[in-house]
């Protein structure tokens, strides 16, 4: 029953009828939390008693940084589905997130930076935590190079999942590197087993955004998908007949 | 909201700069992801009906030529 379930979803056509009608609410959504988590975190939150006014980058960067590696562990478990059961969709579903992935860890560094400067007297430095990330964003860039490589479609998705896999490992490195090395980057603000080290009026506004971040990033992927299953199935006469192609 | 005037707001004691420039830089990062799939899908659309309005010309034509 459940394996059926699968089986139906990998099909490009049901993928892009059901992400069809999922489309307006998660957009809808993701607007919605976005605009209030970052205009509540930029105007109606106290500053911080250390840093200032600057902290108020956390409601962009967190996000972002989570996004980052959570797009890249996704992109991972998918790629090898799509290398193990030769799933044309999962192929189609990495060639969508390197991008997406690629412009949130760089939105990651790059607020960062700006956040570096007032907070630490820096703009960058080669800490763990930094160096780490920066790994991801070239791992992700290197994803879509990869791509572009290949003249043979099969052959480029073959190699962008082996990539993916191997770059697996670099997640659970920047996730600890605060841990394991004495690092210039804070320690987590928010833990799963710990309560946050954040007032509630801050900690509020952050989770409301960070929920506005994944919904957005959902909402661009399975745009990206759409266009990309309507250019690769481009001769099937389903994709013939939506467009109002006749042949 | 927290900040008595706009010129508060702006400045956030010094820090204005640096606020104002990752917002400004994560919002044009949105708005990127937002369009680049809206245009491309366009794009490959516009294409795969091209090709599909000149296939049907040269059938037509093929049909005239009595071939």
């Amino acid at each position: 029953m459940k394996w059926t379930f699968f089986h139906r979803m990998s099909s490009p056509k049901w993928f892009y009828d059901f992400s069809g009608k999922c489309l307006p609410w998660v957009g809808v959504l993701a607007l919605g939390c976005i605009a209030t988590g970052l205009t509540w975190g930029l105007l109606f939150t106290p500053p911080d008693y250390l840093q200032g006014n600057s902290y108020r980058i956390i409601f962009l960067h967190v996000p972002s940084a989570s996004l980052a590696m959570t797009v890249y562990v996704g992109l991972a478990i998918t790629a090898g589905i799509g290398y193990i059961w030769k799933i044309k969709l999962a192929d189609m579903a990495v060639s969508c997130l390197a991008p997406i992935g690629a412009s949130f860890c760089a939105l990651a560094l790059i607020t960062g930076s700006i956040w570096g400067k007032p907070t630490w007297g820096t703009w960058w430095v080669w800490d763990a935590r930094l160096t780490s990330m920066l790994i991801l964003l070239f791992l992700y860039l290197g994803l879509v190079a990869l791509r572009e490589a290949f003249d043979s479609k099969e052959t480029a998705s073959r190699a962008c999942a082996i990539l993916a896999m191997v770059g697996l490992v670099n997640i659970p490195i920047i996730k600890f590197s605060v841990d394991w090395w004495n690092t210039l980057h804070q320690g987590a603000t928010i833990k799963m087993t710990e309560r946050p080290s954040m007032a509630l009026e801050m900690l509020v506004p952050l989770l409301v955004s960070i929920a506005g971040f994944y919904l957005f990033c959902l909402f661009v992927f399975l745009l990206r998908l759409r266009a990309e299953i309507i250019s690769r199935e481009q001769r099937t006469s389903w994709v013939r007949s939506l467009l109002g192609a006749k042949s | 909201m927290y900040f008595d005037s706009i010129y508060e707001l702006l400045t956030m004691g010094g820090h204005g700069p640096y606020v104002w420039a990752a917002y400004g830089i994560g919002l044009s990062v949105l708005v990127w992801n937002l369009f680049t799939p809206i245009f491309q899908g366009r794009k490959t659309a516009d294409a795969i009906r091209r090709n599909a309005r000149r296939e049907q010309l040269r059938h037509e034509q093929l049909q005239r030529e009595g071939r």
